[in-house]
């Protein structure tokens, strides 16, 4: 089919090329139709192949034996529970309050620990004037409660403990993945805050007339 | 993405790492602050740029990092798209020092996003679940 349509060559007359134009128009637009359908056909194969890989995890191209993430996909009729969602950015510069709603400083960044996809640390910059002079303490995410509004953070510890915490200078950051130091941190809040620590940040609301004005261990019910 | 091996273990909802020293038992490059997260570049498994990371979208309650936030396309961060893209399904480079999204970049064009004026509701349970299933990733929650 497609020898018979080379491009006349400039010795052929007007109404070749024309007969030449025309067959190319039409091939065209089959083409055209045709990628189309092919487009249309192979959609349907992904979405069949997706839909093979959804019924069994052991097929589908994410999944590895030890790898827990990527295996199911979720239907879409699955509901999730309502969750209280933060950016970074906003969380960032809040200021973090004893639960008599002292200030102890502000949370002057967050380390994040991306295999796991969980925060690590609180960073909570305490002490100094204006900034100045001020150390930076990690906090285990989970010792923090925030406030009702959303717009502060309680810790169950006055600023002396916090000021006691591992911590370190402003831009001496210490190697976070050191395992002993983060040791070092766990254990100091795991002592300060005490074992009962609920599981993660929980919104006052939940938890604020029994844990407000309580400090140390015996406040904290999950 | 098949030929790419995760370097470490992973727990549902983590990224994935490549390169960098892997410490099976602590933490490892994984560990970052999130002030430093914002402007690092999103490639594809072909190299192709797709953006930077504009914020990130944490779980309270859980301290899960729930999605970061891509800012695609624009020029000089007018006009540009921002889409959530669930933390697990971003792959840490961290030799090249960037975040793999496995996804073509007219894939991208086409996912759910929304304008820095209409960020949608996040703790919406429908809409948390459509984007998991965009993007083939595990829920955080479950």
């Amino acid at each position: 089919m497609l020898r018979g349509l080379n491009r006349p060559s400039s010795s052929q007359d007007y109404r070749s090329a024309r007969l030449w134009h025309n067959a190319c128009y039409f091939l065209f637009n089959t083409q055209c139709t045709m990628g189309a359908d092919m487009t249309k056909s192979c959609r349907a194969a992904t979405l069949t192949l997706l839909a093979i890989t959804t019924l069994n995890p052991a097929i589908a191209q994410n999944s590895s034996p030890k790898n827990g993430a990527a295996v199911d996909i979720p239907q879409a009729t699955q509901a999730a529970p309502i969750r209280d969602m933060y950016l970074g950015s906003k969380i960032i510069g809040a200021t973090v309050r004893d639960p008599q709603e002292n200030k102890i400083g502000e949370i002057a960044d967050l380390v994040l620990d991306s295999r796991r996809g969980e925060v690590a640390y609180v960073v909570i910059a305490s002490g100094g004037v204006m900034g100045m002079g001020s150390r930076y303490h990690p906090i285990p995410w989970k010792a923090l409660q925030a406030s009702e509004d959303g717009k502060y953070y309680v810790l169950h510890a006055d600023r002396e403990t916090v000021g006691k915490a591992p911590g370190f200078e402003r831009g001496k950051w210490p190697d976070m993945a050191d395992q002993k130091w983060s040791a070092d941190v766990e254990g100091y809040w795991n002592k300060m805050v005490g074992q009962g620590l609920p599981g993660g940040i929980v919104t006052s609301s939940g938890a604020s007339s029994t844990s407000k004005g309580k400090s140390g261990s015996d406040g904290e019910s999950k | 993405m098949g030929n790419l091996t995760p370097s470490s273990e992973n727990r549902k909802g983590g990224a994935r790492i490549l390169g960098g020293q892997t410490n099976f038992s602590g933490p490892g490059p994984q560990v970052m602050a999130a002030s430093t997260l914002r402007g690092d570049k999103v490639v594809n498994l072909h190299g192709e740029n797709l953006g930077e990371i504009h914020d990130i979208m944490l779980d309270v309650p859980s301290g899960r990092i729930a999605y970061a936030v891509l800012s695609f396309g624009g020029v000089m961060g007018i006009g540009d798209k921002l889409f959530a893209i669930p933390w697990s399904a971003l792959i840490l480079d961290a030799d090249r020092e960037c975040f793999v999204l496995d996804i073509d970049r007219n894939e991208l064009r086409n996912a759910p996003g929304f304008d820095k004026a209409h960020w949608p509701s996040m703790a919406d349970p429908t809409w948390a679940s459509e984007i998991h299933s965009f993007y083939h990733r595990q829920p955080y929650w479950e």
